[in-house]
């Protein structure tokens, strides 16, 4: 495979920064802090630019050109956002906050009750003993019905701060619910160390299928 | 018991290297670990293939560079998938990063599937700010939230899409998503509040918490992290980088386990070494 000169700048530009970052794990030093500095400078360049390629041109600047004059409520908003970069003059900013406090929380309030609390809380009404459509007790869902339908009122105990964790009901039942949610926790522990190896994965493979055959390429060799 | 606090107080940098080794040398040498298929993962691959030739589909790429690694091996298995059903995919991002993403998924598309155009089997509609904003929008008035394609081509000019003014008139909705805004903004809007059928593909750390929305029937699949990537190539028969990966990630897991379970037992062997001197 034949490589073109940007290819190859890219290449080891990609292969030293991960280094520079990976050799923070021997300790702080020059070449991690010099990948630091380069990526935060590289994102907050990509972030300015998709703020006005993705927001403001598209729904302000292009809008305004063509003489629709409700783009100019956003910008003037937009402008108030910055006088709190003063404290003589932040409390002008705190008008275009309480719009998207309000504006977002309308938007939550609705979508969230509906798609995560009502509709969870109907899926979590279970047949304590489940049958198969063409008859007889499916043992298995009836366990984990058993399981969903315990963890879910053990854990709600253990929240449940209004009356003493003591005695058979909120006692024990608050007990129990620690243990669910130490199983939920480990699980999640296992998901967050699948995803961490998983990053380590993508740079060994970075090595290995990208930078490797270049260098294999550049010396003629493999 | 000398060598007990010698291994408690050991150089972090030799488990780092421990890890390390663990991850590099199966990827090295591939051992053929099997990979069993979960039954969300089965789910996700249904609905693909139960949809029909020319049907719409609509792939929304939420996740980075960072995330890349997991999320990029499933969404393609997923577009070789409908590629060779014959299907249709229409890309957006809700995530800024996810438009360059697409741009690279749009390449590996090209490379495997010569015979497929741009604009008659696949199009790429860009990242549309405003979280929540736009899957609610783009039911009401699909066109006001993606007027053209990338290239600046308008929705009626470009033949798949020609006819499309409304969500509905997809067939399947799915988002490979890192976080924020992804995956919860199309479950919330695109799939309870329009009713469409949802995939979501998502990072292994933001996988416990999507199951319940699967359990209840919400989403029609779920896709976790590497390894639901793994099981969804080996369900596609795609041969990407998830399957290589995952047989790391086995050894690397057997590793961390191994370790936390000795730190364990030396820490119980110096609470009973100083409880027996004391």
């Amino acid at each position: 495979m034949e490589y073109q000169l940007n290819e190859i700048v890219g290449l080891w530009i990609s292969g030293f920064l991960t280094l520079c970052v990976f050799s923070f794990l021997l300790g702080d030093n020059p070449f991690y802090k010099l990948a630091e500095h380069i990526y935060v400078g590289v994102s907050a360049g990509y972030w300015m630019c998709v703020g006005y390629w993705g927001t403001i041109k598209p729904e302000i600047v292009d809008p305004l050109r063509a003489g629709k004059l409700l783009a100019l409520i956003p910008l003037i908003l937009g402008i108030m956002l910055l006088f709190q970069l003063s404290p003589k003059t932040a409390w002008v900013a705190r008008w275009p906050l309480c719009f998207l406090v309000g504006m977002y929380a309308g938007l939550q309030i609705v979508f969230t009750m509906d798609s995560m609390i009502i509709e969870q809380v109907s899926a979590s009404f279970k047949p304590l003993v489940a049958f198969y459509p063409a008859g007889g007790v499916d043992i298995a869902t009836t366990i984990v019905n058993w399981i969903l339908v315990f963890g879910l009122l053990t854990g709600m105990i253990y929240f449940y701060f209004s009356v003493p964790h003591k005695g058979l009901v909120f006692g024990t039942g608050a007990r129990i619910g620690i243990w669910v949610l130490m199983i939920a926790l480990g699980a999640s522990f296992g998901y967050t160390v699948m995803a961490r190896i998983s990053l380590l994965i993508g740079r060994v493979l970075f090595f290995r299928d990208e930078f490797w055959p270049m260098i294999q390429a550049i010396l003629g060799v493999g | 018991m000398k060598w007990v606090d010698k291994l408690i107080h050991l150089d972090r940098r030799y488990i780092y290297l421990i890890v390390l080794l663990s991850v590099v040398l199966p990827l090295m040498n591939p051992m053929g670990l099997p990979i069993k298929v979960t039954p969300s993962v089965e789910a996700s691959f249904k609905a693909y293939e139960d949809l029909p030739k020319g049907a719409l589909v609509l792939m929304s790429i939420d996740y980075g560079p960072s995330t890349a690694v997991e999320l990029e091996p499933m969404a393609l298995a997923a577009c070789d998938q409908v590629m060779n059903h014959g299907q249709k995919v229409a890309f957006m991002a809700l995530y800024p990063e996810g438009q360059a993403l697409t741009n690279r998924l749009i390449s590996r598309i090209k490379e495997l599937h010569k015979d497929k155009e741009e604009g008659v089997d696949y199009v790429n509609l860009g990242y549309k700010a405003g979280n929540e904003a736009v899957p609610l929008k783009m039911g009401l008035d699909f066109r006001s939230q993606f007027p053209t394609d990338t290239r600046g081509k308008p929705l009626s000019e470009i033949p798949m899409l020609r006819d499309v003014t409304q969500l509905k008139q997809f067939a399947l909705v799915a988002t490979y998503s890192a976080g924020f805004p992804g995956a919860l903004e199309h479950i919330r809007i695109t799939a309870s509040e329009y009713g469409m059928p949802l995939v979501v593909g998502t990072t292994a750390v933001q996988t416990p918490q999507y199951f319940p929305y699967f359990d209840s029937g919400q989403v029609v699949g779920i896709i976790g992290g590497l390894r639901g990537a793994a099981e969804y190539e080996k369900l596609a028969g795609f041969k990407g980088t998830a399957t290589g990966g995952m047989e790391a990630q086995s050894i690397a897991h057997f590793t961390v386990a191994g370790l936390i379970i000795l730190a364990n037992i030396l820490t119980l062997l110096q609470f009973l070494n100083k409880k027996g001197r004391g």
